[in-house]
């Protein structure tokens, strides 16, 4: 079962499409890193898939089948926005009423338990938390509902590096022990590469790359040679990005088959930093974008 | 010799007064640019009462040309006359309308533009950006009420001018619209500016007390209305009360005795005065009783309003009538101390304003 | 089409599929409590100060109104005396007025205040990204908050309207009758029906407005503007519906002290008219039965008013001459009244599919 699919997906405001052409299909059971530059799409795409958002063109579907923003969608589909809006004037405690309340299903005792042990007081207003304790607090609102996705727009920003690392620890103690998917989004690559197992890549509102972490990174390698030969080598290459420093050059090439390393050349595996970085630096590249895509690129593209 | 002080690129620094100038032009421009909604919103209310009342007022001008032209004015019985002034009195709406709108405008001017103004800021923590800036919390506000005061000051002003050249003709042909009447009285363009700079003031104030828009805007309608509605029902008419002129030589046709609270029309009394209170007296001067006047006033009614009838039955039985009013001369200094007292009170409020946006949390 | 309930783990995490309609109507009663109680309370106290004002004043004007009554003044014309001494007493108060006016603007302060805000606060804060991808829809969530507001204002509303118009201004329609009537355009408004009618439509109205402008302050002002206009057109239209299906009758006595043209009063006892009836418009027919004209009337007026009821009689008899009024009778009051709260609620109606399907495609973003 596919835990998000989009077929054609395309959202315009106004004149401006915020995404386009989004064709993809994340299995159940991953950790997805969404990742992109400011204005990617990212925020607008996890708006279609929880039904904030209405898609001009293409569709979108959560879990299976189920319509997103269906009530048999967002059953089982939690969701947690970017700034976690809270109601300002109620107490936490009313808070997590509002949640029970709303949805079919809350786990109350776990809710009131972990916002316990972040030492949240249940009878101040929300208004009165620090931002870290109004996230961690919208956190465990979704986490109460025991969903079978868990979407999170950049949960880590307002959180101290402690309270990030427990985040993380818990998203994969879900994702392992009771088979959560989880989508979220970040700027921070660095802490995605120790939890995440599925990346994608969003630019300018299309899809750069999108697949399995290990897999994106088999399919890169770095080569470092001399400066002077690196025309001569990117021939054979499909090259993603260059970085030239002190008559050395470091090639970000990308590969279907195993490659053959020229001579006076190292070639070694692509950290997901880099090679998410040097996508971003190029909105203009596409990688795999789904399965249709796969034979356009191989027609035309990067192959 | 001393050396003109140049900037980082290079360029003569302008003097105090240009870079003064300068900083309060760009503060406008950031008033206009976050409350631009605002003053649009109330242009759209200023023209739509301005067009009522222009078209109200043509229509009013004609057919008080009429009157006039049939010399009613000067008291001559001619059938037209109480047609017209019947007229005139069915005229009203939808002045009636415009009238209550600036009755209320001062509400309207606290909830929709002072209200917002400093509770919005911190409700959606923009504030955050905006007390953060190079630029002084008390400037800010200043600047923001300022250019927000000066426009409804002069919204105010023009409006209030305009229904006074509607409700002149009213006046004359004697249906009511006089200028002493309270509702009449906080709507002169004198009041109407004070009572719009003190409801942006006022509101202004409340929003950081209250800190919540939607909660600010209605503390605001109720502080500001009942103020509106306490000087309408009784502030103007205790103002008023002040040192009266008393005259006895004012018939009393209809108007009886106690509180009186009405223009002198014509004969009642001098042209444009108001009429407060009224009581007899007897021989040796002594106040009559209610029920001593109301033997007097049946008398007097058997006269069938003759001036000259009147005047004997009182002498007659040694009773003066007499009445307390306000002269038509008297009315721009009440109007100037009302007005400056609504100003001052706008001073204060929007001082403490600052003083408490200075330390906001 | 909901999936089959199944058990997951402990209990509390049951999918609560069998949760029974009260159960679910509980629960969301108490996310629009906690949402808005702060509004709730608000309605409330004024609702409390409304009816206290109504009550002291109806207290304070007992008195007069019951030595009106004893001294056997009703339907009687006021003269010089005690019945004038209580209507007098009770016209030259203005908290009548007042009131009137504070009730006529309750149906405006509950949309701008309650109405306006609903969703765009929702939108603008940025909560309905919460509120809205809860397992609730957002339609059943908006309306079922929109369900309890207007609920409790209409029934505010009827209970004010039935102290202010059954209540309290019977006094002044019974001591200061023809001119005070519930005819008149603020007691029509204001009656039990119409008020809670009129605060109904006002809230469902407004929040349709915040649906559309999504912004609180910016809604709130067009709601005012809009709403203030409907209030106001309603005011203006009235006289023009009261001719609507109007009776007209021949006034044979009693005719002096009627103007002809627009009335606007009651009709009093020895007209042959039904008591209560309303009078609308009088004009004069000549002996050929054509409406005489301004000036004729007015001849013919100034003739009727040096006359005694008989004598005008007469006088009109003898000219072939003949007054006529056009009256609503208080059987039509309640049908009027029908009326155009059928007509509101129609548009009430329309504005909730309108909101309805606005939010069901609004991005929330």
């Amino acid at each position: 079962m596919n835990v998000l699919e989009t077929f054609g997906l395309g959202v315009r405001y106004g004149q401006t499409w915020a995404v386009r052409d989004c064709t993809l299909a994340i299995p159940e059971g991953r950790i997805v890193a969404l990742v992109g530059s400011n204005g990617a799409g990212k925020t607008t795409l996890l708006h279609c898939a929880v039904g904030l958002t209405e898609a001009t063109c293409g569709m979108v579907s959560v879990l299976g089948d189920l319509p997103a923003g269906s009530i048999d969608a967002l059953d089982r589909v939690a969701f947690v926005a970017q700034d976690a809006p809270l109601y300002r004037h109620l107490s936490v405690h009313e808070m997590v009423e509002v949640a029970a309340n709303l949805n079919r299903r809350f786990d109350r005792p776990f809710a009131a338990g972990r916002l316990r042990s972040l030492d949240i007081p249940m009878k101040r207003r929300v208004g009165k938390l620090s931002g870290g304790q109004q996230a961690q607090l919208a956190l465990t609102l979704a986490l109460g509902r025991h969903p079978d996705l868990l979407i999170l727009d950049e949960p880590l920003a307002r959180l101290d590096p402690v309270a990030r690392h427990d985040v993380m620890a818990l998203v994969m103690t879900m994702a392992v022990e009771d088979g959560v998917s989880v989508i979220f989004s970040s700027h921070v690559v660095s802490e995605l590469e120790r939890v995440a197992d599925y990346l994608v890549l969003m630019a300018q509102g299309h899809l750069q790359l999108v697949g399995p972490i290990d897999g994106v990174l088999a399919e890169h390698a770095v080569l470092n040679g001399p400066a002077d030969e690196s025309e001569s080598v990117a021939e054979h290459f499909c090259v993603v990005h260059a970085e030239e420093a002190a008559r050395r050059v470091q090639l970000l090439v990308r590969h279907d088959q195993p490659i053959d390393t020229p001579r006076g050349w190292e070639a070694g595996a692509p950290t997901l930093d880099e090679l998410v970085l040097a996508y971003l630096r190029d909105p203009s590249l596409v990688g795999r974008s789904g399965p249709l895509a796969i034979a356009a690129t191989r027609a035309g593209g990067l192959a | 010799m001393t050396v003109a002080p140049t900037s980082a690129i290079g360029s003569a620094v302008p003097d105090t007064a240009t870079r003064y100038a300068r900083q309060w032009r760009r503060l406008a421009r950031v008033v206009w640019l976050q409350h631009r909604g605002a003053f649009i919103g109330m242009l759209v209310l200023y023209v739509a009462c301005a067009a009522t009342i222009l078209v109200g007022e043509g229509s009013a001008q004609s057919m008080f040309a009429r009157y006039v032209a049939d010399h009613c004015v000067t008291g001559a019985i001619r059938a037209a006359c109480p047609t017209i002034s019947n007229n005139f009195a069915n005229m009203k709406d939808p002045i009636s309308a415009v009238l209550f709108v600036l009755e209320i405008l001062p509400v309207i001017v606290g909830v929709f533009l002072g209200g917002p103004l400093v509770a919005r800021e911190i409700e959606s923590g923009t504030y955050r950006f905006t007390f953060s800036q190079a630029t002084s919390r008390t400037r800010y506000l200043v600047a923001a009420i300022a250019m927000l005061g000066a426009f409804v000051a002069v919204g105010g002003v023009v409006l209030g001018l305009l229904i006074a050249g509607w409700a002149h003709p009213f006046e004359v042909v004697g249906v009511g619209e006089s200028m002493w009447r309270p509702g009449n009285f906080v709507t002169s363009w004198w009041l109407l500016a004070g009572w719009s700079l003190l409801g942006l003031a006022v509101g202004a104030f409340i929003g950081t007390l209250v800190r919540r828009t939607v909660p600010a805007m209605a503390t605001t309608l109720v502080v500001v209305g009942g103020l509106v509605v306490a000087t309408i029902v009784v502030g103007v008419r205790q103002l008023i009360s002040i040192a009266p002129l008393v005259s006895n030589s004012i018939i009393p046709r209809g108007l009886g005795v106690g509180t009186i609270a009405l223009p002198a029309s014509r004969g009642d009394g001098p042209r444009g005065a108001w009429l407060l209170r009224a009581w007899m007296t007897g021989s040796h001067g002594v106040v009559l009783s209610p029920s001593q006047s109301s033997r007097v006033m049946a008398l007097l009614s058997v006269s069938k309003g003759s001036s000259v009838g009147a005047l004997h039955l009182l002498a007659l039985h040694h009773v003066s009538y007499w009445v307390s009013y306000q002269p038509a001369s008297c009315f721009a200094l009440f109007q100037g101390v009302a007005g400056a007292f609504l100003v001052l009170l706008a001073a204060i409020a929007t001082v403490i304003t600052a003083r408490r946006l200075r330390h906001l949390a | 089409m909901m999936t089959t309930a199944h058990v997951v783990g402990p209990p509390h995490l049951r999918r609560l599929d069998e949760i029974s309609a009260r159960d679910a109507r509980r629960r969301l009663l108490r996310v629009a409590w906690l949402q808005h109680r702060g509004a709730c309370l608000v309605v409330l106290a004024v609702f409390a100060v409304l009816v206290i004002a109504i009550v002291l004043e109806r207290i304070r004007v007992d008195g007069s109104y019951a030595a009106f009554v004893a001294d056997g003044c009703v339907g009687r014309q006021l003269t010089p005396g005690t019945c004038n001494t209580a209507a007098l007493a009770l016209g030259g108060q203005s908290i009548f007025t007042t009131l009137g006016v504070a009730l006529s603007a309750l149906p405006l302060l509950v949309g701008v205040f309650v109405g306006a805000p609903l969703v765009s606060r929702e939108i603008e804060s940025g909560t309905s990204r919460f509120a809205w991808t809860q397992a609730t829809p957002r339609t059943r969530l908006v309306f079922a908050t929109l369900g309890v507001l207007a609920g409790g204002a209409a029934g505010m509303a009827a209970v004010v309207g039935l102290l202010f118009g059954g209540w309290y201004a019977h006094v002044y329609y019974v001591v200061l009758a023809p001119l005070d009537s519930q005819w008149q355009v603020t007691p029509f408004a204001t009656t039990w029906w119409l008020l809670s009618v009129w605060t109904v439509s006002a809230l469902v109205i407004s929040a349709l407005v915040g649906t559309i402008i999504r912004r609180t302050v910016a809604a709130m002002a067009a709601t005012a503007a809009l709403v203030g206009g409907l209030i106001y057109a309603g005011r203006v239209v009235l006289p023009e519906v009261l001719h609507v299906g109007a009776s007209t009758a021949r006034l044979h006595s009693a005719a002096e002290n009627l103007v002809v043209g627009t009335i606007s009063a009651q009709s009093q006892p020895g007209w042959h008219l039904p008591p209560g009836s309303w009078l609308l418009r009088s004009w004069m027919t000549g002996p050929d039965g054509r409406v005489l004209g301004r000036s004729a009337s007015v001849h013919v007026r100034n003739a009727l008013s040096a006359r005694t009821a008989s004598g005008a009689a007469r006088w009109l008899a003898v000219h072939h001459d003949a007054f006529w009024v056009s009256y609503q009778p208080p059987s039509h009051f309640w049908m009027l009244q029908g009326a155009e709260g059928v007509a509101l609620l129609a548009v009430a109606t329309l504005c909730v599919l309108a909101t309805a399907r606005m939010l069901k495609r609004r991005a929330a973003a």
